[in-house]
Order: C-alpha cells, then structure tokens, then sequence
C-alpha cells in the first residue's frame, strides 16, 4: 500500500515535471472512458494506472504496411501522441520514428522480447506473406512470419492495428499475390484485439491503450475480435444523412443539387448500411470529419476482408462472381428474366400451334 | 574491407536494407533494396477504373493522396475527362498541404536525429536557447522558460530509464556537432512539429473526411460539394474560415519555424554541402498547374530535366524515354529480363531468387531488390525536391529562383552546395515554403469562386462506362514529396488490363540496371565516411535526405 | 352438377357422367397460395425499392424510404408466418389435405422419378401424351421444393440483414453467427438476387399451369381458387370414390 503511495506521490511530481497537472489528467482520463463507454465510477483507476512509475513497455512492428496506420496514430489528440510515445508507453520499437537503425533496432527488439517477456504489448501494422516461405517481406534479413511469431507470441498482448494486420488487408485480395494474411490467422492462439479500419482510429486505439493499462485487460469484442465499444453499430443507424436516407431523398449524381445540400449517399455505392464503425460519433482528425461529411460513400474500411466484399465501392452489391466488373446482379437478373420470357413465349407458340394432344395419362 | 548491413533503415516509410562495402573508413561501393512486395499493380487488374485510386492510395499512408491524384488523372487522361476548375483546385490544396506536413514530418520527426543529439539538449543553458531562438525567428514561444520545461520533459523521460524511441539512439556520436543549445532548440521544435503536423492535416479532413487516406476523390472531380449557402455542403464559408486558419498556420510555420531551423543548423555540418551528391542527373514532371495540366507552361514545379548539373539546359520531358529494368530486381519480364519495359507496356511479375530468409547479406550481383529500376533515356535520374529545385531554378521559375537565392545568402554559398545531402534538405525547405504561401492562392481563388456562384466540381460526362470506349490508355503524373510519380492504366471493356505505377522512390532508391548503373542511393553514398560501423549515422544522412519510402517504391 | 364439372373444364373424351369433381386443395392451402403470391409481390416491390430508391419525391411523401421499408420488412413477417404455416400443413396427418402432404414432394418412390422423366419429355415436345395427377405430379412437386427453398434463403439473409438493423437478441441468436461466414454484402447479394428467382418461378409457374389447363382439361387453373379438380371416376380409388360421390 505504502508502495503505491509513494510510487504515486513521485508520480504526481514527474507529471508535473511534465507540465501536466491533476487535473489536466483527470479530464483526459474521464474522455477515455467515454470513448470506452465505461462508468464514471472507473476514474479513479484509470487515473493510477496512466500515472505508474514503469511506464508500460510497447513495441510497434510494420510488416506489409503502407505506415498510413502509423501516421493516423501520429495524429492522435486526446492523447497527445507526444504523451502517448514518451510519457504513457515506453514506446521502443517502431521503424518508423526510433532513433536507431539496423543493428541498434534489432537489439532493442531482442531485448524487449527477453527482458519485459510476457509482459509488454505488441502493436501490429500490417499484413504478413505466407507465401515461397515468407519472402515478400523481411526485416533484418528474418521474414515478416517468423518476427511476429516471436514478438507477439512473447508479448502480453497483442493489438492489430489497421485492415492489413486485422486480416491481410488490400494485398490480401484477389488473387493475393503474396499469401497475405492477418494476424490471427499467421500467429493463432495469441492474445489479440483487431483495430479494424483503413487506417484506424487513433481515438480508438488509444481507447484500447488506456484501457489495458487501467484494467491490465483488452476491452470486450464482438465476433470479429474487434472491441465492441467502437465496432458494435452500423455506421448507417449513426449517420448524420439518416433523416435524408428516410425521407428518400438521394445524391443521384455526383455534383447535384441532392449532393450539395447533403443528401443521402445510398444510391452512390455507400457501405454505410454494411458497416459496423463508429466514425459518426468518434469521427477523425480530432473530430473534425469523417468520410461521409466529405460527400463521399463510406467503403466500410472497418469491416473484415472490406476489400474482397466491398467492393466495387459504387455499386451498393458486390459484382455476382464468375461475371468481373461488368455485369451487375441487376443486369443479370433482368437478362435471365427477359431469357426465360422469350423462352416460355417460343414454348407456349409452338405448343399452340401442334395439334391438341390426346387424353392424358395417369399411369406411369 | 567489410560488409556492412543496415536493416531495417528506420526513420523512413517501409522496409529498406542498404548493404554496403567499406574501404577506409569509407563507403567503396552501396547497394541499396526493398525487402517488401504487395502486389497492387495486380491486385489492381480487372476492377473498375473509377475504383481505382481508393486502392492505389494505399501504396502509402505517408504521402497519402498522391496516389490518388495520380490514379484519377490516369483514368482521366485514358477516358479524355476534363475536371472543372474547383476541382482541380482542392486537388492542389490537398496535394500542396500534403507536400508541406510530409516535409515538415521528414525534416523533424525522419531525419533531425541524425543531426540533433537529444541526449546534448540536457545539458544545454535554456537562456541561451531562447537567444538563439529570438535571434532566428519571431516565433513567439522562445522564452527560456518554455526551453527549461521541454529540457525537464525530456530529462524527465531520461530519468525514467525508459527512453522510448530514443533509446536505440547514436547518442555521443563523434558526428554530431551541434552545440546544446541548438540541440534543445530542435528538440522543442521535434515536440511541436510532432503537435502542428496533426492540427494542420485536418486540411484533408476538410476537404475529405479523414487523415490518412482521404476519401474526396472521383474520376472527372470530387465529392466537394460547393455552395454559400448549404451548411451541409462540404465547402461553404464556414468551412473556408476553417481552411483559412490552417492555411495561416502552415505559413506561420514554415516562416517561423522549420525555415529559421534549417538556416541554425546547416552552418554546423557545412562538410554535408560536398557529400551524398549521388547522380547529378534530375527529372521533374512539372506539377501545380494555373489553368491546366495540358498546359506545363504554367507549373509552379516547371516540367524537365538536367543532365550532369548542367543548369544552363533544360531538356523536354519525353514521356516516352521512360523504362523500367528488372535485371537486377525481384520480377522477370516477357521478352528477357535484361530489356526495359515502358511502363504502358509495363510487367509485374513476381520472382524472387534471392537468399532463403533467415539469410545474412544479398546476393548483389544478381537480383537484389523488390523495386524496379526506372530510367530516362537509359539514364538513372535523381527526382524529388532537389531535382524539382534544381530544374525550376535553371529554368528561370521567379518564385523557386528567388527562394534558391535568399536562402543561398543567408547561407553565403553557391547553387552548387545543392548537389549534397544538406543541399537535398534545404530544397525540400525551399519548397515547403513556396508551397505554404501558394496555398493561400488557391484557398482565395477558391473562395471567389465560391462567392460568385461557381460551384461546380465534377464533371459527369464520362461517370457511366457505358459512355467509355472499348479500350483506352492514359498516364496521370503528379509531383509527390518524394519527386516525379506517374501511373499508367489500360482499361478494356468497364474494366483495368493493365496498372503500373513508377513511384518518386523507386527512381531514386532503385538498384542497378542491365549497364551496371547505380541508382542515385547507390551513387550519392559512394564516398561516404564511416566513423563507427557498428552506429552508422553518415550513411543514415545521406539515405534519409532522399525521404526514403519504400512502400510506395515497391507498392 | 358441381360447377367445376362444367364444359370448358372437361376433356371432351370424358363424357360429364364419368367425372368427379374432387376437393383437391383445401382452404388452408389456397389461402396459403394467394397470400403467398400476394406478399411476393409486395416484396419483390418495395425489395426492388430499396435496392434502387427510383422514386424520389421529397415534397409529397416525407418518409418514402422508410415506409417502404417498414412495409417491407411487416411483410418479411408474414412471409415468414405463411412459411410456418405451409411446414405445418406438411406434417399435418390427421384430418389434412392428403395431396400437400410432405411425402408428396419429396422424390422417394420410383414412380415419382419416372412422372419427372415422362413430364420433361412432353415439355420438350419429344412425347405426344400429357402426365396428369390429382395431386401434383412429380416435376411440378419438384419445382415447389425449389420454391419452398428460396423461400427460406430469402427468410434467412432478409433475418441476418433485420439483425444487421434491429439487433433483437432472439434474432441475433438466430442467425447472427451467418455474418462471420458469408460477408454481408453477399447475403444482401443473396436476398436482391432471389427476387430475380422469384420472379423467374412464377413465370414458368404460371406458363405452365395454363399449358396444362389447356391440354389436360382437369381445371387446374380454378383449383387454386375453388379447390376443386376434374377427375375422371376410373382414376379415383375406392376411398376416393366414397367420400367424392358423397360430396356431390
Ligand atoms: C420474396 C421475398 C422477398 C423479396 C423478393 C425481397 C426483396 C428484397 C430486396 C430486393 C431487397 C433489397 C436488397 C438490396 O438491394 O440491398 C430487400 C431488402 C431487405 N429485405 Fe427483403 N425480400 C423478401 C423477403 C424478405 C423477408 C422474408 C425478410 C425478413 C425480414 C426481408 C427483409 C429484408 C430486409 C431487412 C432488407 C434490407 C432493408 C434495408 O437495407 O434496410 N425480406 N428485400
Ligand atoms: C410468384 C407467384 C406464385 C408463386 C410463388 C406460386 C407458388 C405456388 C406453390 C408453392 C404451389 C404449390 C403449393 C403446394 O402444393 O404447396 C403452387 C401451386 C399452384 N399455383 Fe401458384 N404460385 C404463384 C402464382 C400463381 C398464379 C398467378 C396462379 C394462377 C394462375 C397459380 C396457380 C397455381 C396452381 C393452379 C397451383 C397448383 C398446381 C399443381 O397442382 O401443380 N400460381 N403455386
Ligand atoms: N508517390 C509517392 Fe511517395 C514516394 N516515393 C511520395 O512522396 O511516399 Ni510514400
Ligand atoms: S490498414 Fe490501410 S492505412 Fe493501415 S497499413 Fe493497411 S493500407 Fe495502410
Ligand atoms: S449516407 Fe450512407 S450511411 Fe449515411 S444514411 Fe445514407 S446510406 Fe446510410
Ligand atoms: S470508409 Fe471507413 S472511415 Fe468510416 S465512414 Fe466508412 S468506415
Ligand atoms: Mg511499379
């Protein structure tokens, strides 16, 4: 208890070293529980925990990546990301940012993996190739599979940020060139949470973030494995152009009248009704928009495999398979249709014209 | 002679492996690989053009939007789609806020660690960087006060043990040279890069919806809707009042803060205005047109090409001179490995020869990289901000001469001081700074166009492909951060035969081709000294002055 | 003379004496007929409604996407009642219609396989006699299976698509596990593209019903309406003989 105390004490001082006060860190803390659509009654904890004296260790591994989910943390602002990579996490692997290069970067992986074993949390960027032995992407001469099997395998948990890491992302769409996958299929059996979304939400992540180190715990998920407290509604139930979508009133031409007064998107190929994401709400960029406001369809970027289903993204169905880009569902459809019409009309012509058949039988 | 490795190059996008021979202390020779492949030029075959850039943006998260910009102007250009005038210039403001945060991230968050050493600011005098910093700059936060609470912050976390990031670091390297003072100086302005670069994007989320990969774009113009009186329309006043404090704060910090940084910290490392020269052959596309892109006259990056720093000529830019080799890349082409392919014709099919990972060096002198090797005219070219720089200044461009000019003075140098390393960081600050103040121009013409009723930002003659002809080619070029990136597309019937994308590091981080030549990584490091193989920081500034991305080298 | 004996409905080589006409479909299946086809209709339009808002009128009807698809989704509802109800008369042994049986559809005996062979051969002209049952014959039970199949493809993926909005537990218990299998997108494939079978079906059905109205003369049409077929005394059994000549 005493321990705590003091660890507590010298931690309120090194926060106000930082220019952060108490209160600064409670507001923070109390926003991080309303993204997590937690109870008040939690404040407390989450308050301790983001103020430990060992900062949590966390590493942040690439591997078939475009670091667009890098630069969307980076743009994280309630945390600061500054806050987030130097004063919550001690954030000491991540290609992108860290100091050291080739030999010094490869050690401070070997000595997370050895030292902090079992006890820090593996961030994941990106699909992993399976394919010709996992030649499509290595670092430091290993392969994407072999690192990941390590780092995460040895970490307490592990969170798959981004489409690519969740489940292979675009690379892994047809015909997957490189046997892409997703984390839960390349490492099976780790602790995981999937950050869906192309790129993810940094509100979200750092949700998932504070919350792991107030509850020493991943949030709860749905079926997907992504945390239901941003992936638990349809975009479509939360959008701001619902009223529109009620009423019938449609965008029906990039441009037009409909389109500059915000109407809905439906009839322009939006996903929004396919998508489970809380962009609404949440939104991007701290708060500032989200796909939908900019006049475009959302594309369900947070859903699984969203590339392979999803699209074409302006059409609202995907194309019927075996038929490419051209034939529509509707096309097909109409053209069976219009084919069993003339057939039936050519039957029912040439039954006429033969003469009346004879007394029909019954047995057979 | 020994071996050296570098991988993973960090403080870069993507998965770059630099193996290089030291003789003397010196780099003798450098061979420069992507160690990853995705394959979107051929996940790209058979789906809707229209479709196409939301897929293509992916190539990179870090110069997001150019990919895009790229990929619809390819399809405009196969399907002969005119954008409207609003189109094209949300475009630019996109792409031109693009260009500025990615230099302003580059400078601070890639590559100033190879220059400031965090570890010195502990011990630097927080008055005395707070005069330094009013001599320099107006910027107003410069108290000492403020340089004493970034000091305690960062002790703070060197107290903890726990150095994050920093803790791999070459900190002490004999090759830093910067005094404490300047070392804190950067250090405060790495944490406010790191805070402005996140406000300044909501540019794109304003003009579409999120940062990275916005989602604003459409063959034949964008979903922006314009109207002065809408307040759900996507630009309205109210929305340019928003775009105009962005604007303000991007200017206010180029000015400010990253230009008087650069001119604080060049005059410490002046050996670097001799070294990483590399090529001395540059290729602009041209970009930023004032009416249109048929028009190169008009760019604000001229279109061209100087060969052997010949500043008195401009070449043309033919588009057909250029072609990417495989010889010493991870492919094989139809027809023999050792030809060039022009990218309408382009091939990208996947073969990897090399070591069986885990492995320890590349096989060097056969097939050693995942990216291609593009040439013009047979000829490596160096393309980025230098090469933008470089053929805007010889082709007499006003706004690039006369920012070359002033910054020379400060520095009291001469244009050839640009053929380097640092030469490479001044360009991209030369051109962060034409870029923010040339914001404004199109925000104001936008605006206007607003006011007087011109609304319109997308052009529905070609949307439906039943309108489209049977088969169609078309290439979309654009000036990237990194320098000159084109997309090439077939399509035939509703839908894309072929894709290839030559992407601005691909010329410049690519390896060898059939003659032997180096490509400009390959070349700018020859030479380079080595001080400790085992913390290699000098070939680390040559390498992260290019802005590596090998994500959208490979794609 | 019971009105389906009448003339028109006759074969003229069966003079009127030696027909019966017979309580073939009773009224629970005839209810269940036209209420079917009534609400495929409904659903086939506000389905195709809401897969392509064609109307757009904002001054009249304020609420049009929304009433189209309250309407839909109350007559998914019926559409899944009227399902329940024809299971029901499938299993109904006692006191039930003896031809709408399940044992009626289902293929088992081999004189059922060879009414199928012996009814194709007449639709494609390579047979001059028609096939005719009292009951359906073995092809048409067929084609019902395939109906009655659609039908709860269409009940399923409309159900997962209702869970998508509603999120009712039961129906979540349901059918919520099917997202994690088949993409969302192609359940909604699914159900838009069955409307298609739907109205496929019906075409054929309907073509046929009258090819056989006309050829055989047994009233095939009116049955579904009256209940009633014209069936020749030789072609009933003993049973059937009693309890049809009672009736008349
Ligand atoms: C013959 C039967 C039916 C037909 C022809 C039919 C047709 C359709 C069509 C064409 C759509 C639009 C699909 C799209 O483009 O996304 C649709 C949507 C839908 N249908 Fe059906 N449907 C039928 C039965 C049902 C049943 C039994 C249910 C069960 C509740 C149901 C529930 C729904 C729902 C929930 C939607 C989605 C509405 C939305 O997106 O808001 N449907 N239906
Ligand atoms: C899309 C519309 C329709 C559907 C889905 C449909 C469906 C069905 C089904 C499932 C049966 C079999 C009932 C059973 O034994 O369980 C049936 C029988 C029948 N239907 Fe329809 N029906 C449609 C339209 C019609 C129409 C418009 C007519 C009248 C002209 C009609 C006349 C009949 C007749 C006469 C039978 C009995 C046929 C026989 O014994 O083989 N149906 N229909
Ligand atoms: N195109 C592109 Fe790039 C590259 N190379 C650009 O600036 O970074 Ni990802
Ligand atoms: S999920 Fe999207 S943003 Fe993230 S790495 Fe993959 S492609 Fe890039
Ligand atoms: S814009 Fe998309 S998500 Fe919003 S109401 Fe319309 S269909 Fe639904
Ligand atoms: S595209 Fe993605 S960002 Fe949100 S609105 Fe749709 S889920
Ligand atoms: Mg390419």
């Amino acid at each position: 208890m005493l321990a705590v105390e003091t660890e507590q004490a010298s931690l309120a001082g090194a926060l106000g070293r930082r220019g952060i006060t108490r209160r600064q860190l409670v507001k923070f803390c109390s926003l991080m529980l309303t993204t997590l659509a937690l109870p008040d009654k939690y404040l407390a904890a989450t308050v301790a925990a983001v103020s430990k004296a060992k900062k949590q260790v966390l590493v942040w591994m690439q591997f078939q990546d475009c670091a667009g989910c890098s630069e969307s943390m980076l743009r994280s602002s309630h945390p600061e990301i500054a806050d987030i990579v130097l004063d919550l996490f001690s954030w000491e692997y991540h290609e992108l940012i860290m100091a050291g290069s080739g030999a010094a970067a490869n050690a401070v992986l070997d000595r997370v993996v050895t030292q902090e074993k079992g006890n820090y949390i593996a961030v994941v960027e990106g699909g992993i190739p399976t394919a010709d032995g996992g030649v499509y992407c290595t670092i430091g001469g290993r392969s994407a599979l072999d690192i990941a099997k390590t780092v995460c395998g040895n970490a307490a948990a592990t969170i798959a940020v981004g489409a690519c890491a969740a489940d292979g992302g675009f690379m892994r769409a047809h015909p997957n060139p490189t046997g892409a996958v997703g984390l839960e299929e390349a490492v099976p059996g780790i602790r995981l949470i999937n950050m869906n979304g192309c790129a993810h939400n940094p509100v979200n992540t750092a949700a998932v973030l504070v919350h792991y180190l107030t509850f020493r715990d991943l949030p709860a998920v749905d079926q997907h494995n992504r945390p239901l407290f941003a992936y638990g509604r349809v975009i479509h139930d939360q959008c701001e152009r619902r009223a529109h979508y009620d009423a019938g009133r449609f965008v029906t031409e990039w441009g037009d009248e409909g389109h500059r007064k915000g109407y809905c998107l439906y009839k322009m190929g939006c996903k929004g009704p396919a998508a489970t994401f809380n962009c609404p709400t949440a939104q991007w960029n701290d708060h500032t928009s989200w796909p939908i406001r900019a006049g475009h369809g959302c594309i369900a970027c947070a859903s699984p495999r969203f590339w392979d289903h999803m699209s074409p993204f302006y059409d609202r169905l995907p194309s019927v398979p075996g038929f490419g880009v051209e034939v529509t569902a509707g096309e097909l459809g109409l053209g069976l249709v219009g084919a069993v019409v003339a057939g039936v009309t050519v039957h029912g012509l040439i039954t006429m014209i033969r003469p009346a058949p004879p007394y029909p039988e019954t047995k057979v | 002679m020994a071996r050296l490795v570098i991988d993973p190059v960090t403080r870069i996008e993507g998965h770059l492996r630099i193996e290089a021979q030291l003789d003397g202390g010196k780099v003798s020779d450098a061979w420069s690989s992507g160690t990853m492949f995705r394959g979107m030029e051929i996940i790209l075959e058979g789906r809707d053009p229209r479709e196409a850039w939301i897929w293509a943006q992916r190539i990179c998260g870090v110069c997001t939007v150019v990919h895009a910009l790229a990929s619809v102007r390819a399809v405009e250009n196969a399907l002969a789609i005119p954008i409207p005038e609003n189109a094209r210039i949300v475009r630019d403001l996109m792409a031109g806020a693009q260009m500025v945060q990615d230099h302003v991230i580059h400078f601070y968050h890639l590559h100033a660690l190879d220059w400031v050493d965090v570890a010195s600011a502990l011990k630097a005098d927080p008055a005395k960087t707070s005069a330094i910093a009013q001599s320099i700059s107006d910027y107003d936060r410069s108290s000492a006060t403020y340089f004493r609470g970034i000091q305690q912050r960062v002790k703070a976390v060197v107290d903890s043990g726990q150095l994050s990031l920093f803790a791999s670091g070459y900190w002490g390297h004999p090759a830093y040279l910067l005094p404490p003072e300047v070392n804190l100086l950067a250090v405060a302005h790495y944490l406010e890069a790191l805070e402005w670069q996140k406000d300044f994007i909501r540019i794109h989320a304003l003009l579409g919806g999120k940062n990275p990969h916005p989602q604003s774009f459409l063959v034949g113009g964008m979903t922006t809707s314009l109207d002065p009186n809408e307040p759900f329309a996507v630009i309205n006043p109210i929305v340019i009042d928003k775009l105009q404090d962005l604007v303000k704060s991007a200017k206010k910090f180029v000015d400010q803060i990253y230009i008087p940084d650069v001119l604080a910290i060049a005059p410490y490392y002046k050996d670097w205005f001799s070294r990483g020269e590399g090529l001395g052959n540059f290729l602009s596309y041209g970009d930023y047109a004032s009416d249109n892109l048929e028009d190169p006259k008009t760019f604000l990056f001229p279109r061209g090409v100087v060969l052997n720093r010949d500043l008195s000529t401009v070449h043309a830019v033919e588009p057909a001179g250029i072609s990417e080799f495989v010889t010493h890349s991870w492919y094989e082409y139809s027809g023999g490995d050792e030809n060039g392919k022009h990218p309408s014709v382009g091939e990208t099919k996947p073969k990897y020869t090399g070591p069986k990972p885990p492995y320890d060096f590349l096989e060097v002198d056969r097939k050693y990289s995942w990216l291609k090797a593009p040439r013009y005219q047979g000829k490596a070219m160096e393309v980025g901000p230098l090469a933008r720089v470089v053929v805007g200044y010889a082709s007499g461009q006003p706004d690039i001469r006369a920012a070359v000019d002033g910054v020379l003075t400060k520095l009291n140098a001469t244009p050839t001081v640009l053929y380097s390393t640092l030469g490479r960081i001044a360009a991209r600050a030369i051109e962060a700074q034409i870029m923010a103040h040339r914001l404004q121009g199109w925000l104001d013409q936008l605006s206007s166009n607003l006011d007087h009723g011109n609304v319109t930002v997308f052009n529905p003659i070609r949307w439906d492909p039943a309108t489209w002809p049977k088969s169609a080619r078309g290439f979309g070029w654009h000036e990237a951060p990194r320098g000159s990136l084109g997309h090439w597309v077939e399509i035939e019937g509703k839908s894309i035969k072929n894709y290839q994308a030559v992407v601005p590091t691909t010329w410049n981080a690519g390896p060898r081709d059939t003659q032997g030549n180096r490509g400009a990584y390959e070349a700018a490091l020859a030479g380079t000294p080595v001080a400790d193989p085992a913390r290699p920081l000098e070939i680390l500034r040559t390498v992260h002055s290019f802005d590596p991305c090998l994500a959208c080298a490979v794609h | 003379m019971h009105p389906a004996l009448n003339e028109d409905r006759r074969h003229p080589e069966v003079p009127v004496g030696q027909c019966s006409a017979v309580y073939v479909w009773q009224y629970p299946i005839r209810l269940f007929h036209w209420a079917l086809v009534f609400s495929i209709a409904v659903l086939a339009v506000t389905g195709y409604y809401i897969h392509d808002p064609f109307i757009i009128d904002q001054v009249k009807r304020p609420y049009l996407m929304g009433w189209f698809r309250f309407v839909h989704e109350s007559f998914g509802m019926i559409f899944i009642a009227l399902f329940v109800m024809r299971i029901c008369l499938f299993f109904r042994f006692s006191g039930g219609d003896r031809w709408v049986r399940w044992d009626q559809y289902i293929p088992l005996r081999g004189v059922q396989f060879r009414e199928m062979l012996n009814v194709m051969e007449f639709y494609l002209f390579i047979r001059r006699t028609p096939i005719s049952k009292i009951g359906h014959n073995g092809m048409a039970a067929l084609s019902y299976v395939a109906v009655y199949t659609l039908m709860l493809v269409e009940i399923v993926t409309g159900l997962v698509m209702y869970d998508w909005i509603m999120q009712s537990p039961v129906i979540h218990f349901l059918v919520g596990w099917i997202p994690r299998v088949v993409d969302i997108q192609n359940i909604r494939l699914i159900h838009f593209f069955a409307m298609y079978l739907f109205v496929i079906f019906g075409i054929f059905h309907v073509h046929i019903a009258m090819l056989i109205s006309r050829v055989e003369k047994r009233g095939l049409m009116d049955s579904m309406f009256t209940g009633y077929k014209v069936i020749p005394v030789t072609e009933l059994d003993e049973a059937e003989k009693q309890a049809e000549l009672s009736r008349k």
